[in-house]
Parts: C-alpha cells; structure tokens; sequence
C-alpha cells in the first residue's frame, strides 16, 4: 500500500519460542473422542444447560464449571454461519512462514451445540458458500488425537434432518500426558532508528564506539539514546569513548534452554567503558567465575564480518 | 515518534516533565513481534524517569483502556497532571501474525487469519442478515478516507476517492475488499489529563469526561457473531445514561468510533443506537453521519484511514476531545458540545467516553 521512501536502518529477527499448553481434562477426552471413536463431544453447563463446543470449562454467564461429566455427544453435522475465502499472504506464528492461500474457512454451529466455532472449509469458491448451508465435519483415516483429525467441513449436498441420538455419559478417566505442544515463530524487523544506525555503523566501519551526550547533566549513554532519561533532554552530541571498560558486575550462565543465544557456559557482564557513564551489558570471554570479578578490566574484540548487531563487537576480553 | 507525540502534548498544554505526577503508556508489544515494549521505549520517550508508569495493553482496546484509567486517575484524586501515551510501529511484525498468537493454540490458532478473517465472518453474517451491499460498505470507506484528508495526522488521506474504486480493489477476504479494511499504520498518540484546578490553568476551553464505561463478553472469539456488538449496546446504553443523553443522533454532535472494517461501521452504528438494526446503510444514505450531516462519524478519519493499534482508540477519545475543545482546523465539525469515542478490541470489548463543554455536576 504505502512504498518506503527511505531504506531505513533494520535489524532482522525471528522469535522462535516453544511452548506447552495445557490443554485440560474436557479437551483431553474430546480429543480421545475423536481418535477412537469418531465422536464430537462438547460441554454443557449444569445450571444454565447451555452447550459449549469447543468444550470448555467454565461456563461464563453462570461462573459454574462444567466437568468431564458435563459433556455430551454432539452431531458432526451443522450450519455455516458465517464464511470467508482468506485470500491474502501473512506469516503463520506455528510455522513462521506464510501460510498458503487462498482458503475457507467459516463459523460453524454444530447440531446440539449453542455456541459457534470457526474451521476451515472446504471451499474456495465464494459463490458456492451460502450463510445458513448444511455442512459436515470431514474424519482423517488415521487420526492422531488432535484437531487436524477433522481437516475441514465440506458443503452437504440434502438436508438430513439430525436423527435424535442418546446422550451417552463420560467415564472419568483422563489421560494427562496429551499436551499440546505449539512454537511461536514471529518473523519481524526493527527500525531500529538513526542512533542504532550510526552505532552500530562506527563500529562496522571504523572500530569505534560512540556515545551520546546529555546537554544539561553531561551524562554519557553508551549504547547511546535519544533522550536522556533523567532530564528528558534530546541529546544530540555524539562523543567517542574508549574500547576499554569496568566490569561493574557479572554472571556466568551454566544451564542450557532452547531459547539461549549461546551455547552454555557462557559469561556475560555489566561493563562500563572508560569515557562512558553508563552500563553496556555484553558476554564476556571467560567462563570460569574464579577468574571473573568486579573491577576487572576489559577490552573490546570486534567481529571480522560484521553483520549489523550489537555482536558485531564479539566479545570483552579480560586485559588485567 | 513517541518522544515526538509526547513533547508536542507537552508544550501544548505548556507543562515540564516536572508537572506530570503519573504517566500511562499502551502498546501490543507482540504485534511488533517484541515483549515488554516499556523496556525498549515507555521510560525513554515519555518522562517516566523515577515517575509511576502504569502499562496497559488489551488489544485494540488498548487505547481506550489507557484512556479510562487517566480518567480513573485523575478522577480519583490521587494525581493531577497524567500523561497518557500509546502507540504502535506495525511495520515491524505482523499484527495478523501476533493477533494469531491471542487465541487459542488448539482450536483456534489453525485457522485463525488475524483479525481481518473473523471481521469478515461478521461481514458476512451481517450481509446475508440484512442485505447489505458492497456499494455500502463502499460508502463507509470513501466517507472516511475523504475525511481523512483534512486530517494532517492521518495516514491514508484520499480526498478524491469513490465507491468505484473501491469497489474495484482486490477481494482479501470475502465480502472485504482491500479498501474496506484498515491499514497498518506507525503512529503515537499523547493526551494530557488533568483535574478541575490544573485543566484551567493550561486551556480555557478543556474537554471534560461527562462519562465512561467498559463491556466485556466471552473470551473465544467465535462466542459472538460480532455484527450486532452487544458490548457496543450495553457500554454505550450505561454512558449515554450518564451523560444524559437520550437520543445519540440529536444528543451528540460528533462521534469517533473504531471501525476496523468499512462493515464494522455499518454494523457497529446500529450496537451504538445511531440506527436500528439492519439500517446502517441508512445512515450513509442520508448523509446523517457526513461531515455536515446531523451526526458525523469519523471526521478524522477513523480507524479505516489509520491504525497504529496501541494509539487507535486513544486517537478516538483524543480526535472526539478535539471537537469538543474546537480544535479540528479543517476536520472540526461546527458547535460540538458532546462528542464520543470508541474503543474495540480484545475478545470483543467496547469501551466508551463522553466528552463534553461542560463537566457534569
């Protein structure tokens, strides 16, 4: 829409988190459901008997909670509601990419459910999707317990009218170990802004390492702002200062989760550089804690290739 | 461009760092694709240093949530001088790409497209209910980005649009075309708020909070069908009340509210009692909601024109202040004496404000 006048100053990221969602009893014996026996269940409140699909919980007008008990089979037939064709690119955060399109998908109200739920369908063409169409849940052969065993509903072809079927009870045995186990992957880049530029650009191109000067306190911020924060001044001297800092403090990080930037042990530590009155934090060449304390002297070592990143100064390495 | 927003509020109200006694900020850090955005900006850009900061981050309601608690407070009496601030840089990350991430990661994630694919379920709905048309909606964006054009601020400033050429773009997600939905927009937003003593001091002509309020529904998105809005209806029905008035169209002069879709507008008027149910297009029809009709909508713009999110609905309460304190230049509507803004966002929430010349006593 807009076009970008400017090629401005970005630094490019990918968040790549994993996590563990638990999904809860009602789900866990849906999805059960599901695998074993081709069966859709949802939730109904005990007081109010309204009918919750996806099942969950609580039900939230009466703050009741409605238990592995409460659910009762459900059609696998409904209504469309609502629908629409997504016909336009974004980055999918389960997989980081973009996911492909075009595709349908709608709002559905199953048979004996009171609540709507959305679902891909089966359809791409937007003159053959209607509000108020009958439409079937479709059943993977092999299904695996998740909600990728209903891929999409499809379009039925008559009006069947549901058949009455006994409400069967739910025997309360739960499987705890199904765990929905996802990853947010959420490409983005940071505009960074002028003061990161010439930064990050002076160490890039001449080693050096710059800061920013407050015109009322004096103060020196490195890395440098653009406001100092104590006098709300915009500061717009740049000053250099030395490639020799103090450690001011300092870890050494020994265990490993998937989400470190390094390999453990690694050490990093609160520096500031001579000139500078301000605190950088940066890693540390050193892994043994022995040999670290506060007051050492350090020096910067800069990256050979660099590549736009505060790494670009690769480590500190201890000078005394 | 947060610094830029804050500064500009400050001088105009002719206040220091100094005079803030407490500071707001909002912003949906991960539509940006970051976490704890105050780290990366709320303490640096506005004058939070060793001040009380208060985040507030609830979707697209953000902005209106920022701009209840100022009211909160300064109404309460513990401070004097508030600075509120919101903002957002979309072309950083992906709002589609993080709004996936607020749902439900079994259910809902999966087929889930942002906020544009449940806005166009709504849209759908609303059609086959009412029979309302693209040309419709048509009308809601070519009001709106025309008007957004006398809006130096706003960020798609069409003032020679037309139906045809919107009716023309790209289909994105059926029924909405690409000019019925908002764009992603980089902006901050700054509102200063202050009690009775203070407010003289920096304006004579102050815009006072006749009335706020908040409504909430369920917490899946597909709990409600979204076109009939019932937390509009309800928020909107509580204020009303409290700022005395009794029909929206006569009582209010002017009305900013949070349209993400041109549909949204069509359908969302009526949750606001401008029309009733089914007549939204109605109220496009007759003008009524034009720059020099009874009730204009929108005349900055509205959320269709621009939507940095965490700033959208701050920039509603702030734009509807504006009229109120007669300060729009050349978006100002003549006389305004009540003015309101809306929030939407999160799980379905509306949150709205009532401005007034006059505080209620």
């Amino acid at each position: 829409m807009s076009k970008r006048k400017k090629d401005y100053f970005e630094i490019k990221w990918k968040t790549n988190l994993p996590y563990r969602y638990s999904i809860g009893n009602l789900s866990v014996k849906f999805f059960e459901e599901l695998k074993e026996n081709k069966k859709i269940f949802g939730s109904k409140c005990p007081r109010c008997g309204k009918v919750h699909f996806p099942p969950r919980g609580v039900c939230a007008e009466c703050m009741v909670e409605m238990k592995v008990e409460n659910m009762i089979q459900l059609y696998d037939t409904g209504t469309l509601v609502g629908f629409t064709v997504i016909n336009y690119p974004f980055v999918d955060p389960q997989t980081g990419g973009i996911r492909p399109f075009p595709y349908g998908y709608g709002l559905f109200k199953l048979d004996g459910a009171d609540t709507y739920t959305m679902h891909f369908i089966d359809e791409t063409d937007v003159s053959k999707l209607k509000v108020g169409m009958r439409v079937k849940a479709v059943y993977k052969e092999e299904r695996e317990g998740n909600l990728g065993d209903i891929p999409y509903f499809v379009i039925m072809k008559e009006r069947p009218k549901p058949k009455r079927k006994k409400v069967e009870k739910m025997e309360e045995e739960i499987d705890e170990r199904l765990v929905y186990r996802g990853r947010i992957k959420v490409p983005y880049k940071h505009v960074a802004g002028s003061y990161v530029e010439k930064f990050i650009t002076e160490i890039d191109k001449n080693q050096r390492i710059m800061g920013t000067k407050c015109p009322k306190c004096g103060k020196v911020y490195v890395p440098p702002r653009m406001i100092c924060v104590e006098c709300f001044e915009k500061m717009e001297e740049w000053v250099e200062v030395d490639n020799k800092g103090t450690v001011k403090g300092f870890t050494v990080v020994s265990h490993s989760t998937p989400v470190m930037p390094l390999e453990p042990p690694f050490a990093y530590a609160l520096i500031t550089l001579d000139g500078s009155n301000t605190e950088m934090v940066h890693i540390i060449k050193e892994t043994d804690p022995k040999k670290l304390k506060e007051g050492m002297r350090v020096e910067a070592v800069f990256k050979e290739k660099p590549r736009k990143r505060i790494t670009d100064i690769e480590y500190f390495k201890v000078i005394e | 461009m947060i610094y830029e927003a804050v500064d500009s509020a400050l001088k105009d109200a002719q206040l220091e760092p100094k005079d803030i006694d407490a500071i707001l900020i909002g912003n949906m850090d991960h539509f940006e694709g970051i976490n704890f955005s105050e780290m990366w900006t709320g303490v640096e850009a506005a004058p939070g240093y060793l001040k009380p900061v208060m985040k507030v981050a609830t979707g697209g309601t953000t902005g209106s949530s920022l701009g209840i608690c100022g009211y909160h407070y300064v109404a309460s009496g513990i401070y004097k001088n508030v600075l509120v601030v919101g903002w957002e840089k979309l072309n950083e990350g992906g709002a589609t790409t993080g709004i996936i991430t607020a749902f439900d990661p079994v259910w809902e994630r999966p087929s889930l497209a942002g906020a544009l694919g449940p806005l166009a379920l709504m849209a759908s709905m609303y059609q086959a209910k009412y029979g309302a048309t693209s040309e419709h909606a048509a009308m809601v964006t070519v009001k709106n980005r025309s008007n957004a054009a006398n809006n130096p601020f706003a960020h798609l400033q069409m003032p020679n649009i037309t139906v045809d050429y919107v009716l023309s773009s790209q289909v994105i997600s059926y029924p909405l075309r690409l000019h019925d939905c908002c764009p992603q927009s980089e902006g901050a937003c700054a509102m200063i708020y202050a009690n009775e003593e203070e407010a003289k001091k920096i304006t004579d002509t102050p815009a006072w909070f006749q009335a706020v309020e908040t409504a909430h529904y369920y917490t899946y998105g597909t709990d409600d069908k979204m076109y009939d809005l019932p937390t509009a209806t309800i928020a909107s029905k509580k204020a009303y009340k409290k700022a005395g008035i009794e029909n929206p169209i006569r009582d209010l002069d002017v009305a900013e509210i949070y349209e993400p879709t041109s549909w949204s507008e069509l359908a969302w008027t009526e949750a606001l009692g401008f029309a009733e149910p089914g007549k939204g297009p109605v109220l496009l029809e007759e003008g009524i909601t034009q720059m020099s009709g009874e009730l204009p909508v929108n005349p900055s713009g509205g959320v269709l024109s621009t939507n940095p999110i965490g700033a959208t609905a701050l920039v509603r309460f702030a734009e509807a202040a504006i009229q109120v304190m007669g300060r729009g230049e050349k978006r100002q509507v003549p006389d305004v004496e009540k003015a309101l803004g809306m929030g939407f966002g999160g799980s379905l929430w509306t949150e709205i404000a009532i401005f007034g010349k006059e505080p209620l006593r």
